[in-house]
């Protein structure tokens, strides 16, 4: 009898293994494919990888506006690959070593539930007094005639590329269709971006993401909003706009980047009765799903797809299952888009305000008030963005793009839970010189 | 001359009264006449008018004070007169009753003796206006300062309830962390759901209700008078309709003749009144109170009706209803109503009730359960006119019918004579032209 059963080990799954194992308890995390889940095999990871490749491309290629020549510049796309690959098992034998020294118990392969205390794997059964779901997500296939054609890929196998392609229309621009944009462009794809809605990214705060868009056509990135895809053959992908009038977009591959769903199938959720919709597994704050004993965090949930929300998801369903009382928050949720220039995000957005009805104030500044910003960023747009409540003036959202911005988030996240009030914020001594240093102006201009 | 402002006798029941809001100000010229201030007592407001013309010198009590009738409260005179000797001496007992406390000194305090003054005025910005005794130690103040802590919640284990440092500092300890906007929020009245939300159980501002707002002596007292009718008895409510033919075509003719002829303006409220009157005088048994174990009926009739006023709820009394005619009963509730709307009524007006009516049918209600207005045995709800289906010979008509609820004291009025009383009223608004004298 276990403590606790995980099924799945993405960051939702292995992060919560390891926090009961290294209180004490009696642990086994099944995985039916690798360590790590998407996260850190074809997800966050490797992606990273290779935008920082992209990234230190374009800082060599604009060396020049700091003074410094460079000779003619090339991609080894193959040393890139082999870079990702290693940094991928440096972090799965970290990960594997954590939950070694947290007494995890691994064990391969494709769990199931028989009951609420048991799950089959590889026709073994385990007991436990309590199971976590954590099985993730995966691509979302749209109903979109010759979908599955041979030149569409997704998130997934778009990293199994061997060559750089010599164009790629890419349907979605969410953060891994931008992300993959900006990558391929680099890597000197010609790319065009196709996306039903008129913005990009949708739940990031849209005056911010214009500049995002700016910034991303002036790298020559091409986008076409408001456009529907309607069938993808031979001879390219066929667009819809909004006013009726269609567009023929011919590439070599397609990337399939329309958003990702929960891992539902063949894990018995029917046959013990566990509430769930297309949506995801219905959960309350605390991890519960519908049937006692069965807690589900991160992806599976549809809450919110985030490798970071599953893995404190995870941590306080362990905790309430081992008599912590804990209890997880949205508000606080940080966003990223690692392009360049990146966006970071955290709080609520103006859209959202403005659409619940919310009062609330705003300020909005260019980076360039920082003297940090001016010297590393030539010819670089950067913005942060300050939404406070309109009474009490407590920080609701911040929304940044440009610099690290996302290095600078989680304690922005940590202002909106501490719920301090500008006039709070005032006090804190932010460093000198730091791009840090315009988030507190833009703060400390609301009145 | 200086003259003061007096609070008059209202009643013979009241007493005292609450200082409501001050429309003048201290050193403001004043008219004769110029609506000086609002009071209120358990039933109503008044407005106080100055007396004399001048300069309002000094005002004695500040809002929400409770004071006697026949106090002065405040003073009009030429600027520069003297008036400390009209100041009641009431007002005078109460701050010395305040300040003795703090003028004791305990031994933890003699550290810091310099401090001590300031205590007393200081106690009131940390937001405890209602401590009226023992007080706040200095370094219990300090601390309390050093760390944003509102005293509100700090129980003092000092003499006379007096808040020491330790105290504070267990309350620092032992209490959950506030957000820095709930911290705020608290200071402004806000108060505590009893749930922790934010980061380890740290309380933030949903974990926080927008202060209340006091309830006004009005509406208290209506609040406890209907609480306890509802602790103190064994109330049930029964319901009848009766036809309505009868009284809707009177009111229809009275409609139509009241310019004419001036008559009384009666309404179908009215006339289930006058009806009520006319039942109650063949059932004294309803007519009566239940105090102490004591059941006191009477022979006259003194009819309250609950009337829905700007201040809330008010229940004038008709006297001796039994001796009015239906165009007298008329006037007298058109004029009772008309009083207590604007305000204007008499203390006097509104207690001695022996049966309560009330009525929301005129908004359609078609049932509902009065309260009984202890400590009376009886209300009557009247509720709305329905048509109801009457099988008449073979056939089925709808023909007109008003509700009515009767709420009665179980402890002292069985069902059945609760309903004899119920179904005699229901005859006499069927029959209504056999009980009213009017000709028309």
């Amino acid at each position: 009898m276990y403590d606790l059963i995980v099924l799945g080990a993405g960051p939702g799954g292995y992060e919560a293994a390891a926090h009961a194992g290294a209180m004490g308890k009696k642990v086994a995390l099944i995985e039916k494919e690798y360590i790590g889940g998407v996260c850190l095999n074809t997800g966050c990871i490797p992606t990273k990888t290779l935008l920082h490749s992209a990234k230190t491309l374009q800082l060599c290629s604009e060396a020049e506006n700091y003074g410094i020549k460079t000779g003619k510049l090339e991609v080894d796309y193959e040393k890139i690959l082999k870079r990702k690959k290693e940094v991928v098992s440096l972090l799965k034998k970290g990960v594997e070593g954590k939950l070694k020294r947290s007494g995890v118990e691994v064990l391969w392969g494709k769990g199931q539930l028989l009951s609420k205390d048991t799950v089959a794997v590889n026709g073994k059964s385990y007991k436990a007094k309590n199971i976590l779901l954590a099985t993730g997500s995966k691509p979302v296939v749209p109903p979109i005639e010759g979908i599955n054609s041979s030149n569409v890929l997704d998130s997934t196998t778009i990293l199994e590329l061997d060559k750089i392609p010599k164009s790629m229309a890419i349907i979605g621009a969410g953060a891994i269709g931008l992300e993959f944009a900006y990558f391929f462009n680099k890597m000197g794809t010609e790319v065009k971006i196709i996306e039903i809605l008129p913005n990009i990214a949708y739940q990031m705060d849209t005056e911010i993401t214009s500049y995002l868009r700016k910034s991303l056509e002036n790298e020559c990135i091409d986008f076409s909003l408001g456009s529907e895809v309607t069938r993808i053959d031979d001879k390219g992908i066929l667009c819809t706009r909004e006013n009726g009038k269609t567009e023929m977009i011919q590439s070599e591959f397609v990337l399939n980047a329309t958003g990702r769903k929960p891992n539902l199938e063949n894990i018995g959720l029917d046959e013990i009765g566990i509430l769930y919709d297309s949506g995801g597994i219905k959960t309350d704050l605390q991890g519960k799903t519908s049937v006692p004993g069965i807690w589900a965090c991160g992806d599976v949930t549809g809450r919110c797809l985030l490798a970071h929300v599953a893995t404190r998801e995870g941590i306080v369903a362990v905790n309430n299952m081992l008599g912590k009382r804990d209890i997880m928050r949205y508000k606080a949720i940080p966003n990223v888009i690692y392009t360049n220039p990146e966006v970071a995000s955290v709080g609520v957005t103006e859209q959202i305000l403005k659409q619940e009805e919310i009062c609330y104030k705003k300020s909005i500044l260019s980076l360039n008030i920082s003297g940090r910003f001016i010297a590393e960023n030539e010819k670089k747009v950067g913005y942060v963005k300050v939404l406070t409540g309109r009474e009490f003036h407590e920080i609701l959202g911040v929304h940044i793009i440009g610099g690290a911005a996302s290095e600078m988030i989680f304690g922005i996240a940590a202002l909106i839970e501490m719920e301090m009030r500008v006039e709070d914020i005032k006090e804190i001594v932010f460093p000198h010189p730091t791009i840090s240093e315009a988030v507190k102006e833009v703060i400390c201009q609301i009145k | 001359m200086v003259t003061p402002v007096i609070i008059p006798k209202l009643g013979v029941t009241v007493e005292s009264c609450s200082i409501g809001s001050w429309r003048k100000r201290e050193g403001e010229k004043i008219k004769k006449g110029d609506i000086l201030l609002e009071i209120e007592t358990d039933k109503t407001t008044f407005e106080i008018e100055a007396p004399a013309s001048g300069i309002l010198l000094g005002i004695f009590f500040k809002e929400r004070a409770i004071v006697p009738v026949m106090t002065s409260i405040a003073v009009i005179g030429k600027e520069g007169e003297e008036f400390e000797s009209y100041k009641p001496k009431l007002e005078k007992e109460t701050k010395e009753h305040l300040e003795q406390p703090v003028k004791e000194k305990y031994e933890e305090e003699k550290e810091i003796p310099e401090v001590e003054k300031e205590t007393t005025v200081d106690r009131k910005t940390v937001g405890d206006e209602d401590r009226t005794f023992g007080g706040v130690s200095p370094r219990a103040k300090q601390f309390a300062l050093a760390h944003g802590i509102n005293l509100d919640g700090v129980t003092g284990s000092g003499p006379h309830g007096r808040i020491l440092e330790k105290d504070v500092v267990k309350y620092y300890q032992t209490t959950s962390r506030l957000s820095s906007l709930a911290g705020k929020l608290q200071n402004e009245g806000w108060t505590h759901k009893g749930t922790y939300s934010g980061i380890g159980g740290m309380i933030i501002r949903k974990d926080l209700r927008r202060p209340g707002k006091k309830l006004s002596i009005i509406r208290s007292t209506i609040a406890k008078h209907m609480h306890s009718s509802l602790i103190e008895t064994a109330q049930y409510t029964i319901s009848i309709s009766a036809r309505a033919n009868d009284i809707l075509s009177l009111r229809k003719k009275i409609k139509s003749l009241t310019a004419e002829h001036s008559l009384p303006n009666t309404t179908i409220n009215d006339m289930v009144m006058y009806a009520v009157i006319r039942t109650l005088v063949s059932y004294p048994e309803l007519n009566a109170e239940f105090i102490d174990g004591k059941v006191y009926q009477y022979n006259d009739i003194n009819l309250a009706f609950a009337c829905d006023t700007p201040r809330g709820l008010m229940v004038p009394v008709i006297r001796s209803a039994q001796r009015l005619s239906l165009e007298e009963l008329s006037l007298a509730i058109e004029k009772l109503s008309n009083e207590a709307i604007s305000g204007n009524i008499a203390l006097d007006d509104l207690t001695g009730g022996t049966f309560t009516t009330t009525n929301i049918g005129s908004m359609g209600i078609e049932y509902f359960t009065p309260i009984l207005n202890t400590p009376q045995v009886a209300v009557l709800g009247i509720c709305n006119i329905d048509l109801k289906p009457v099988k008449i010979d073979k056939n089925v008509q709808f023909i007109e019918h008003i509700k009515l609820c009767l709420t009665v004291d179980h402890q002292v009025i069985d069902g059945a004579p609760a309903a004899r009383f119920l179904v005699a009223l229901k005859d006499n608004i069927e029959n209504f032209t056999n009980i009213t004298e009017l000709k028309i």
